[in-house]
């Protein structure tokens, strides 16, 4: 057993690495493509000089924003979370109602709020704090942690039981959870990105060829990068599962939407797949923007391009903060994720993928 | 009484298909309670208690009724949840994984900068605004511009309403009314692609078509496409400040994703993933106290 749990350790501990470097992999040459591409196009033509002058000032004004929610969002959130929450229990438990028609919409409600409340509360916590840890990874815990608790005191199931009466995967009011609520939302809010991008339509025209390239860089690179990288590594080792493994890594930089049908199509499993593009997705939000400020690339093009191509919606959502740069991180995002799906379409490429992996 | 197929749905839960043939015992005309308490009475005959583990394990049936009767041959799904209460002491390593977070939260708390206040001109539109995204942080001259906008819509609506108890119940109509638009934006693009075998995500196609259907509007009727914007503003701030929330469900359900293999892989990720996090989040507060704006 104990070797056992040593190769599967190995093996984790090299999917981990995969997600960590490639994410990082992905970004700079993102990143640094396109900075190359807009020199040599003249457009952040006195970079270098504004570079030496203000890398400090420029940095910093990004990275230390204010607290993203209001007092008052978070009093409304934690009066609507304990009404709700005391409603809820006591309908499952002193009224014995769990069985009405409104005992599951007020569970949806009570855990909705208490997903809300987490995520304001966590984003909300001093600075340090959010930065070593995303307020999504706070969010979690603690819907975790009231799941649990919820379950207990009401009788309605273990932990795992509760956490699949979160996401149910169904809309309808007598059935839907929290979680189904929540996923229903990102739809409208992909969709509301084409504001964004229209609201920055000048500078999206004038740089459309970058904007292209990049999208060939971030897909391609990762896809032939990633395969080429578990095959370096020896991702699996020698056991039977070793191809499908290391072929489930290579979706990870595309939004969840579109990794699925990658994988499908290149023979990975799906939720590892879905494991991996989360994980990237936290990485990117975490530390995206501080890589990037690290090596000092101010320019808002490079900086949207760079981590909506390595970190699909999370890595868009962290660039809330820098609207110059957001429009281009949605764009980023979309069009990566549609390459990828295109290229890996194509039978030819496909083959040369699963041989790399092999 | 055939075990024919094996789906593992999640680690802990097993669905086993029977195919049920008339039989002496099983007559075609047999009710479906009987069949029920049959296929029951073969699973308990059949069911092994693990020998290790037997404390820990709770067998469940539960049978559904899949075709009453398919050429005199009934067709019942039967299921056997064992649930497997070793979690729990997974739960414990997360709450005290949680203590230590909170306590890397604490010790960094003096090593911080004071929260930075909101530039004076995002004051005004961060009060009237809060629910309805004018909250979301940036310094950019363009987008407080908007916001400008956003909150003088707000205002003029607020002024015969008490400001005091106002600013967080008022109900922003015009970012839901954007929002629902675009919500029905995306259900139609669904649809559409439901219709025609199209398995492309709604929400990105959504996205680009919207994208487009701006910039075609400005092309025919010139001002059409910048009033449509300018329509979906409040809505665009409300989902964008809320965004990353929607997000909490794919990682909340990470327990239920059915594991690179086996159970002790299962174990053994989560003790990895819960050392590096809370190792990193250590090491990052400690820096953070080092190094308070250095990164």
């Amino acid at each position: 057993l104990l070797t056992f749990e040593l190769v599967s350790c190995q093996k984790i501990a090299k999917i981990l690495l995969i997600t960590g470097l490639g994410f990082v992999y992905s970004l700079y040459t993102v990143a640094y493509s396109v900075l190359f591409l807009r020199k040599a196009g003249g457009q952040v033509a006195t970079a270098p000089v504004k570079k030496k002058v203000a890398p400090t000032k420029k940095t910093t004004a990004p990275v230390a924003p204010a607290k993203a929610y209001s007092d008052d969002t978070m009093a409304l959130l934690i009066k609507t979370t304990l009404a709700s929450g005391v409603a809820s229990v006591l309908v499952q438990t002193v009224l014995n109602q769990g069985g009405a028609v409104y005992a599951t919409p007020l569970r949806t409600f009570f855990f909705f709020s208490v997903t809300c409340a987490t995520y304001v509360w966590g984003a909300r916590l001093p600075a340090g704090f959010t930065k070593a840890v995303h307020p999504l990874i706070t969010s979690t815990f603690l819907t975790w942690a009231v799941l649990y608790w919820y379950g207990l005191v009401t009788g309605m199931g273990d932990f795992v039981e509760m956490v699949k009466s979160y996401k149910t995967g169904n809309m309808d009011l007598a059935v839907a959870g929290a979680g189904d609520v929540l996923l229903f939302l990102l739809g409208p809010s992909v969709v509301s990105f084409a504001v964004s991008m229209y609201s920055r339509k000048k500078m999206l025209k004038e740089n459309f060829l970058i904007v292209v390239a990049s999208m060939l860089v971030s897909s391609l690179g990762a896809l032939f990068g990633t395969a080429v990288f578990a095959k370096l590594i020896q991702l699996g080792g020698t056991s039977s599962n070793a191809l499908m493994l290391r072929l489930s890594m290579l979706a990870r930089n595309v939004t969840t939407a579109l990794a699925i049908p990658i994988t499908q199509i290149l023979g990975g499993d799906v939720s590892i797949a879905v494991v991996v593009v989360v994980l990237t997705g936290i990485i990117g939000a975490q530390y995206g923007r501080p890589l990037l400020d690290m090596v000092g690339i101010t320019d808002p093009v490079t900086r949207g391009l760079a981590v909506g191509s390595s970190a699909q919606g999370l890595g868009v959502s962290s660039m809330v903060p820098e609207p110059d740069a957001f429009p281009f991180a949605a764009m980023a995002m979309t069009l990566t994720a549609v390459a990828g799906t295109v290229v890996v379409s194509i039978p030819q490429v496909k083959d040369v993928l699963v041989s790399l992996c092999k | 009484l055939i075990p024919h197929s094996k789906t593992q749905t999640s680690p802990r839960q097993k669905t086993i298909k029977v195919w049920v043939f008339p039989s002496p015992n099983i007559p075609p005309t047999s009710t479906s309670a009987k069949i029920e308490n049959l296929v029951t009475s073969d699973i308990n005959s059949k069911w092994r208690e693990p020998t290790t583990t037997s404390s820990i394990i709770r067998k469940e049936i539960g049978i559904d009724l899949i075709a009453p009767t398919v050429n005199a041959e009934l067709v019942y799904s039967s299921c056997i949840y064992t649930t497997d209460t070793r979690h729990l002491s997974n739960m414990k390593v997360q709450v005290s994984l949680l203590a230590l977070l909170s306590a890397a939260a604490l010790w960094s708390v003096d090593a911080i900068a004071p929260v930075r206040e909101p530039l004076p001109a995002l004051t005004a539109a961060t009060k009237t605004t809060t629910i309805r995204g004018g909250a979301v942080v940036d310094q950019a001259p363009a987008l407080i511009h908007q916001k400008k906008a956003v909150a003088k819509a707000a205002t003029k609506k607020k002024t015969s309403q008490p400001p005091a108890v106002g600013s967080s119940f008022n109900v922003p109509t015009d970012a839901i009314v954007g929002s629902v638009a675009m919500a029905m934006v995306e259900r139609v693009v669904k649809k559409v692609f439901l219709k025609n075998g199209i398995s492309f995500p709604a929400q990105l196609a959504g996205c680009v078509i919207l994208f487009f259907a701006l910039l075609v509007m400005d092309l025919v009727v010139p001002g059409s496409g910048e009033s449509l914007y300018k329509a979906l503003g409040p809505g665009t701030a409300l989902l964008t400040k809320w965004l990353p929330v929607f997000f909490v469900p794919g990682l909340a359900m990470l327990p239920l994703a059915p594991s690179v293999g086996s159970g002790v892989e299962v174990r053994v990720a989560h003790r990895v993933c819960l050392l590096l996090l809370s190792s990193c989040s250590l090491l990052n507060s400690f820096l953070a106290k080092r190094l308070p704006r250095s990164f």
